[in-house]
């Protein structure tokens, strides 16, 4: 249920009041969460959670405290900040970060035309996940391959409030589906998001699911080699997020962490890409201010290939003599300990080219076609080093015809290299991504990418 | 907590579920964090909930909420039911639960020293001396890290068990990252991103020595940038706990998991090559290869005495003199595969997660050659130590793992440090190039982290092991 924004900021006030003179911060998160996956046919997971997180912040110059609690009444969020004003006594140091000021563009009207929002959402979740699935199972199992998959709904809101005047509340929504389909030696995958239900076409994405695995079965072995290949747009997105998080960072930046450090103004990858992160392009799930409450303003962080925007949050902005753009990572307080980046570029987006897949096959003599990478990891952050595995349907391409699938590989190299390569940028985008703003990329042709390793499957 | 937690199981009895759990959680976490020696991150947690599991025309629901009045448990229990009506629609078979005894019991993991008793400020000077003191010429980030948890837990089913138990964990690590403009290099200790949390308190933490170990830390991460890169070969290769445990996790913990074996995992994170029919039949890997789950491992983070399915935990042998003979199940899935029992292996991370079926310290049995011995009878071969990146196919066949650093082994002896290793392999045929495994001496259980299902729950996981020795293994330097 959304409670509105007059509701969480009558928490957030009794909370500041307990600030006793410091600096403080207030974040509220009221959310609902929905899942239905299958396998098999079956639904076997079937899942409804919600709640409210509240993380109070409070400083005092260059000390720093934080408390997270779960909190259904405004006492506990009151409490959080006792806690927090009382932890702070034994905070140690820690660099300036100026609290952002208020900016009406970061406070919406729940009752008026919400970026991002689609009412439909809340009052339909439950019921729609099951009719999806149903929808999904029946398609994919008339096409001949098993089903399996997972459809997801989410609300929520987010109220930020500081001893700065700063008040940013939005509502948002999204609802993301993927599908697998499995028959014997084939795999096939489809993938949708957006914000509202409207967006989904669950039987189409369904389909192209059970088509890619028909096509997948029996595939031969490959060697492994350097080949060009053809992204689809759940491959091309694995590239297009790791250079942005790992490049794009203004702290990694300075610290020489990044493939960007001293590069700004040059050309850094193919001439053909432009990467820009937006939080206001409904073509994605807006995300109207980041985690700190400040406003996410477009950051064309490539364009033409050229190294042209970085991202920063309150700190790190202040820390390069920088204003913040709106990118302190939106994450729920009981994340993990893993410790996160200083900042997320969570609406991503690679411009539209003029290449249909089609035109890509066409032009390929020899190379193959890849469907989505699956567990990429860095293997080194700077260059951005990647190793994968290839996943739910690889083709060969022979002669520009795609002439039958082959085993999945094994591939290490790096993204940067990798997207130095690029001839061909597809002309349809995709928003691929769970979850929290999502990565809009159409599909990519590269002219080289390293294979180093081969699977019996 | 318990009225709370049979409150909630009663209500959706009445709504008409087959079969109903509810587990209550109460949760309190600390992380500080602190780099170049300021504070990252000094957060602390307080966190209450519920989450309730039904069975209803044999199908699951499962709904959560951290509102614990009368009418918010109500609208719970409801929502759990109404989910589940919802998906008995797209159904093939009823879901069916292996048999397990009610128990009324309660298991309190008993730490030496309460870490949340230790001062705030203690820690953070800690920590602060820690950076400091890896902070050095060439090194970039200078990072020390604190973790503490303890959940209180509260789980109550419609068979009428009714069980506490309260897990308290410790963790703490440093991480140097030294950069010399064409390249990153990182040396942590003891573990690389988790923290190796142990179920343990503050002794943990003093036992570990993170002062003292921090000059040895900056300095091998500066010495990184200038060594010169693993050479390509094929070798004995001696991995150390740290990066062996990560190598059990992927392609023995995940790969034995009965739900990813039954396809439950397989539109994310995927499936297995292993087949039920592959039980006592599978050779996985040499014959001094042992491997066991046991969630009853005294000190390890996931240890329990009841998994939160209500199953008591013990301890299920996964493979014996290198064969497979055993997979890690839920009451669900030990049903499908026809076994009498769960192995008791069902963990959520909270409240407000259903639970799936966890590697509860699955663990290499150590051998019978001191660690010294194993080094001195390799006559050409390379130490690997720290996991820095890992990557494995969704049937946990073809993998790669990189680590921080490696040293060269010549006639026994270890020689020069190498950067950048990386080893690349098949798991049954790695598994079968072990000969040899560091006794009981040195074997020490590894805390780690584990990203599992959807939406994905870090969930607490350890594993139990020693230095083992693996022949002809193919290494190579970073390829770009
Ligand atoms: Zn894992």
């Amino acid at each position: 249920m959304i409670l509105g924004k007059k509701c969480l900021q009558d928490m957030a006030e009794m909370g500041l009041r307990q600030a006793d003179g410091f600096e403080a911060e207030i974040h509220l998160e009221n959310y609902n969460y929905g899942l239905t996956r299958f396998s098999e046919g079956q639904i076997h997971q079937n899942i409804s959670m919600e709640g409210i997180y509240v993380t109070a912040r409070v400083f005092d110059g260059r000390r720093c405290s934080e408390v997270t609690a779960r909190a259904p009444e405004p006492e506990k969020v009151a409490e959080a900040v006792r806690r927090a004003a009382e932890a702070l006594v034994a905070g140690a140091v820690r660099p300036q970060r100026p609290l952002p000021g208020p900016d009406k563009a970061c406070s919406v009207d729940e009752n008026g035309d919400i970026p991002g929002f689609d009412a439909c959402v809340p009052e339909n979740a439950d019921r729609w996940r099951g009719r999806v699935a149903e929808r999904a199972v029946s398609v994919i199992e008339r096409e001949g391959p098993r089903p399996f998959g997972r459809v997801a709904t989410e609300f929520s809101e987010r109220l930020i409030m500081n001893t700065a005047e700063l008040i940013s509340y939005a509502p948002r929504t999204s609802c993301n589906v993927s599908f697998t389909a499995i028959r014997d030696t084939g795999y096939g995958y489809s993938e949708r998001s957006g914000f509202s239900l409207d967006a989904i076409n669950a039987g189409e994405a369904a389909s192209e699911a059970a088509g890619g695995c028909n096509l997948s079965r029996d595939p031969e072995p490959f060697p492994e080699g350097e080949y060009p290949v053809i992204l689809l747009p759940y491959a091309a997105a694995d590239l297009v997020s790791f250079v942005a998080r790992l490049g794009a960072d203004g702290e990694a930046v300075a610290e020489g962490r990044s493939f960007m450090s001293g590069r700004a103004g040059e050309r850094v990858v193919s001439d053909l890409l432009t990467i820009y992160d937006d939080g206001a392009d409904e073509h994605g799930c807006p995300i109207l201010f980041d985690g700190e409450g400040v406003r996410k303003r477009r950051v064309d962080i490539i364009s033409e290939g050229i190294a042209s925007g970085l991202l920063y949050n309150q700190t790190t902005a202040a820390a390069e003599g920088e204003v913040s753009t709106g990118h302190a990572p939106v994450v729920r307080a009981f994340g993990s300990f893993r410790g996160g980046a200083s900042v997320s570029p969570q609406n991503l987006f690679l411009a539209e080219g003029d290449a249909p897949v089609a035109e890509m096959i066409e032009d390929t003599d020899l190379g193959l076609l890849i469907t989505t990478l699956h567990y990429t990891r860095v293997v080194e952050p700077r260059d951005v080093v990647i190793t994968g595995m290839t996943r739910n349907g690889t083709f060969l391409v022979r002669n520009g015809e795609i002439v039958g699938p082959v085993k999945n590989l094994r591939f290490t190299d790096s993204y940067v290299r990798a997207l130095n390569q690029v001839t061909h940028v597809g002309s349809q985008s995709l928003l691929c991504g769970e979850g929290v703003g999502g990565i809009r990329v159409p599909a990519l042709r590269l002219d080289s990418l390293r294979f180093t390793g081969t699977t019996e499957f | 907590m318990r009225d709370v937690a049979q409150r909630v199981v009663s209500m959706a009895d009445g709504m008409g579920a087959s079969y109903v759990d509810s587990r209550v959680v109460q949760r309190e976490r600390e992380f500080i964090s602190v780099k170049n020696e300021e504070v990252e991150v000094a957060n602390s947690q307080d966190d209450m909930g519920v989450g309730v599991r039904v069975l209803v025309d044999g199908a699951w629901g499962f709904a959560s909420t951290n509102r614990l009045d009368g009418r918010s448990l109500e609208k719970c229990a409801r929502r759990a039911v109404e989910v589940a009506r919802g998906g008995a629609t797209v159904r093939k078979y009823p879901v069916q639960l292996a048999p397990e005894p009610e128990y009324q019991d309660e298991w309190i993991r008993s730490v030496e020293i309460d870490p949340f008793a230790v001062d705030m400020a203690k820690k953070l000077e800690l920590l602060t001396e820690c950076s400091k003191e890896m902070l050095r010429e060439g090194v970039g980030v200078a990072r020390a890290s604190l973790v503490f948890e303890r959940d209180t837990q509260v789980f109550a089913n419609s068979s009428g068990s009714l069980i506490r138990q309260v897990f308290t964990e410790s963790g703490g690590s440093l991480y140097a990252l030294a950069v010399n403009g064409e390249q990153t290099q990182v040396r942590t200790y003891p573990c690389t991103i988790w923290h190796d949390i142990q179920g343990e308190g503050w002794e943990t933490i003093e036992a570990r020595d993170l002062l003292g170990n921090a000059p040895r830390v900056a300095s091998e991460a500066v010495q990184l940038l200038s060594a010169r890169p693993c050479p390509e070969m094929t070798t004995d290769v001696i991995i150390a706990p740290n990066e062996l445990a990560l190598q059990i996790h992927e392609s023995v913990g995940h790969a034995v998991e009965a739900d990813r074996i039954l396809g439950h995992e397989a539109d994310f994170a995927g499936t297995s090559f292993i087949d039920p029919d592959m039980l006592g039949e599978l050779r996985y890997g040499s014959e001094v290869v042992n491997l066991f789950a046991d969630p009853t491992l005294p000190g390890s983070r996931i240890s329990y005495k009841y998994d939160d399915e209500g199953v008591k935990a013990g301890r299920v042998d996964l493979v014996r003199d290198g064969v497979l003979v055993g997979l890690t199940t839920s009451r669900e899935s030990a049903h499908e595969l026809g076994l009498d029992r769960s192995g008791g292996c069902m963990r959520a991370n909270n409240f407000d997660h259903i639970p799936l079926v966890r590697m509860p310290n699955v663990s290499l049995e150590p051998g019978d050659v001191s660690y010294e011995d194993l080094i001195a009878s390799t006559k050409k071969g390379i130490l690997l130590d720290q996991n820095r990146s890992w990557s494995i196919d969704d049937r946990r066949l073809n993998f790669q793992f990189g680590s921080e650093a490696g040293w060269l082994i010549e006639d026994g002896q270890i020689t020069e440090m190498v950067r950048d290793p990386i080893y690349a392999d098949i798991t049954p045929q790695f598994w079968s190039k072990c000969d040899a495994i560091a006794d009981e001496d040195d074997w020490r259980i590894v805390g780690y982290a584990c990203g599992k299902g959807a939406p994905s729950q870090d969930g607490r996981v350890a594993h139990g092991c020693s230095h083992a020795r693996f022949t002809g293994l193919k290494v190579g330097g970073k390829k770009s």
